[in-house]
């Protein structure tokens, strides 16, 4: 049974998810001039046209959860110390407001498979035994033009020979670890919670640090589609959050969230005025978090010099 | 392209979304799991290349490349009578000299056995000599001479009147003399100019007629060098690669390429004869009984063509094994042998092209050439497979008649 099953799932990774990657990049490498590198672009933005439903179903979830961050609060602190009651409220609340916590994972999940197929399909593709071309024959469909004439390819781009790590063994690396830490930090969120916080840091260090080492060891036709995958997924992020997030400090907007949601609650929106005595309604989201950031700032120096005059 | 708005509307600010039962989403995930799970199975992960264990037959003793980069001279006869018989002689280059992978069939001459490797992590190809005595089949303790050659060498070499042919990854068809390993002259292919350089491979073994050596190269040609002198004679382009090694027969020099197209070409002049194509590569080198070219392309489609058809003739007859076929075949007794990647080994009449007999499901992967000694019920058919293993296949009696583990 066991058996039946490893090999049911061979099959349908090999024929599901291998062969026509293989023949994707092939039948590119035909028609892009026998250029492997382009053929990988042209690739990953393939890839990343078809993910984009799931990509932006991701950044929506991201900011839903994002917004539900003060009430999550709240229920910490109403329930603390009943875990369950919290869990409960909060997987109500969830639902209250449409929101799939593990909603925003399938993006990442489905990048995995994506990686593994690409790294196999950049070895297959790129033969260097006959071992490797006999297995490439077995993968090749019949019906698509010139992918059977095109072999074999050459693994020649820019300075990269694509089937091995990159030779400088700095560029690559440090281009897949810029490009991951520049489009992890337009897609976070702030957070109030710390402990998600730290998590987003770590992160948001981590995962570039860990694709830069890889792309050391790593075909460097890997590393091009991670560069040019973060590349796309920047400039899809850019209409939606501008270069705001690049910028941005994690800590004050979490405790800004924090600070907007406790003045909602005591003061309508509307009728709030900054200190130039301008109302809110002029302005855009963005003005108006900035004169709460400056109100809390004010009034938590005002207390801090109260509390230092009681004492 | 347009990026749909994600701002709106539930009272917090929150966005609407379709809320999901969570266990669902456990099966996708697991789905997924077990989807990489299967990635890194053995076949999806290809290593370093260890060589297909490839054999020829001379004088009743099979030469094997093994696996571990060591050549056995096995005694068939031997083999025959007492499958534990030893073998002949092994020889074992030291650790410096190792052999690395060998594809390509020994060649075997009067005084020495000539075998060639592919170091492929150094791209480096090993070529030796070992001396072999024919009276006694014994060898001497070392190899006569030996070279190493920039580029692997994935043929087979070809000896021809006290010369050694090898063809190399470097796009260079080597000849040497056979006695003391001078090189004589190297002749340079052209190489498919790539965007960023050339691909220059070969990966055939030469064939030898009339003084003139043929082989076919990555690059997609077909080239005919003088022997005597190393002068191009012609070249030939074709729509793919060439890794199968040419046949000379009847004035016709017939190949394989990758373009789906087997060529017959007249040797003298590259004039084209007649052309077949197929679904599949052409790898496996064709046979002939000097009236008729038997071949398999990579799809499993055997077929018998006549060498003075003509283009649009059907072939004389066709046999689908079903399974990839790499491995040259071997003709004897009025029979064709073909082994399938698979395993499979199966017996067809020249003639007509049916099965004489249920194939062997040998269940294992056969890639080198198969070579045939023998007649009657002598008749033999011996080939190794890519885990080491030399078996005899007695044809008469359609069994395997010894096997022989090579690996230590």
């Amino acid at each position: 049974m066991e058996y039946i099953l490893a090999n049911l799932f061979t099959d349908i990774w090999n024929q599901g998810i291998l062969r026509p990657m293989i023949n994707s990049l092939v039948f590119l490498y035909s028609v892009l001039f026998s250029n492997m590198g382009l053929s990988i672009i042209a690739f990953t933005i393939i890839i990343r046209i078809l993910t984009t439903p799931l990509t932006l179903k991701q950044i929506r979830q991201m900011r839903a959860m994002t917004a539900l961050q003060p009430r999550m609060q709240k229920i910490r602190d109403k329930y603390k110390g009943d875990s369950k009651k919290i869990s409960s409220e909060t997987m109500k609340m969830y639902r209250e407001a449409g929101v799939n916590p593990v909603g925003c994972l399938g993006p990442l999940l489905i990048q995995f498979p994506i990686w593994i197929g690409l790294f196999q399909a950049l070895i297959q593709t790129l033969p260097t035994n006959p071992d490797r071309l006999v297995a490439l024959s077995e993968k090749l469909y019949s019906w698509v033009p010139n992918v059977h004439e095109a072999i074999p390819l050459s693994s020649d781009f820019l300075w990269l020979n694509l089937a091995e790590p990159d030779p400088t063994n700095i560029v690559m690396p440090l281009l897949v670890g810029g490009s991951t830490w520049v489009q992890q930090k337009m897609t976070s969120m702030p957070s109030a919670d710390p402990r998600q916080q730290s998590t987003q840091s770590m992160m948001l260090w981590m995962m570039p640090i860990m694709l830069g080492l890889l792309s050391m060891t790593f075909p460097s036709g890997l590393a091009l589609y991670w560069v040019v995958s973060n590349v796309v997924g920047v400039f899809t992020q850019y209409p939606i959050t501008g270069w705001e997030p690049l910028f941005r400090k994690s800590t004050p907007a979490v405790q800004e969230d924090d600070d907007k949601d406790d003045e909602k609650d005591s003061q309508p929106e509307e009728e709030a005025t900054d200190d130039r005595g301008s109302t809110d309604k002029s302005n855009n989201g963005k003005n108006r978090r900035r004169s709460n950031r400056g109100r809390n700032a004010r009034a938590r120096r005002r207390a801090r010099r109260g509390r230092s005059r009681g004492h | 392209m347009p990026i749909p708005s994600i701002t709106g509307s539930a009272p917090s600010g929150v966005p609407k979304t379709s809320p999901k039962p969570h266990p669902i989403l456990l099966l996708p995930a697991i789905a997924l799991l077990a989807l990489v799970l299967a990635a890194c199975a053995p076949g999806n992960v290809i290593g370093v290349a260890e060589g297909w264990t490839p054999v020829t037959v001379a004088d009743g003793v099979v030469y094997a490349g093994t696996r571990d980069g060591n050549v056995l001279a096995l005694n068939a006869q031997e083999l025959d009578k007492d499958e534990r018989a030893a073998p002949l002689w092994e020889y074992k280059p030291r650790e410096e000299n190792r052999l690395g992978s060998i594809f390509g069939p020994p060649a075997v001459g009067e005084t020495h056995v000539y075998l060639s490797s592919a170091r492929t992590d150094e791209e480096t190809g090993r070529l030796i000599a070992l001396r072999r005595d024919r009276e006694s089949n014994s060898q001497l303790q070392q190899d006569e001479w030996e070279k190493t050659i920039e580029g692997a060498l994935v043929g087979g070499p070809v000896l021809t009147g006290g010369r050694l042919l090898v063809g190399s990854e470097d796009g260079r068809l080597y000849c040497f003399d056979a006695a003391n390993g001078d090189r004589r002259w190297t002749y340079q292919t052209q190489g498919l100019l790539t965007s960023q350089g050339k691909e220059r491979r070969i990966w055939s073994t030469p064939a030898i007629a009339n003084g003139v050596a043929y082989f076919g190269a990555m690059d997609g040609y077909i080239y005919a060098v003088s022997v005597e002198s190393g002068e191009e004679v012609w070249k030939f382009k074709t729509g793919g690669a060439i890794v199968t090694s040419p046949l000379v027969v009847g004035g016709a020099v017939v190949f394989g390429s990758f373009d789906r197209t087997f060529y017959a070409l007249n040797a003298s002049n590259a004039a084209v004869l007649w052309t077949y194509s197929s679904d599949g590569w052409w790898w496996a080198g064709p046979v002939s009984d000097g009236a008729t070219v038997f071949v398999s392309d990579m799809g499993g489609e055997v077929v018998a063509l006549p060498i003075d058809r003509r283009d649009g003739d059907p072939p004389l007859w066709t046999h689908e094994i079903g399974y990839i076929v790499n491995s040259t075949p071997a003709l004897i007794d009025d029979k064709l042998v073909v082994a399938a990647k698979s395993g499979l080994v199966s017996i067809l009449d020249v003639s007509t092209g049916t099965a004489e007999e249920v194939p062997l499901p040998l269940d294992k992967d056969i890639r080198a050439s198969l070579a045939s000694a023998g007649a009657g019920e002598l008749a033999r058919v011996y080939f190794g497979d890519v885990d080491g293993v030399v078996r005899s296949l007695d044809v008469d009696r359609w069994r395997v008649s010894w096997t022989v583990e090579t690996r230590e």
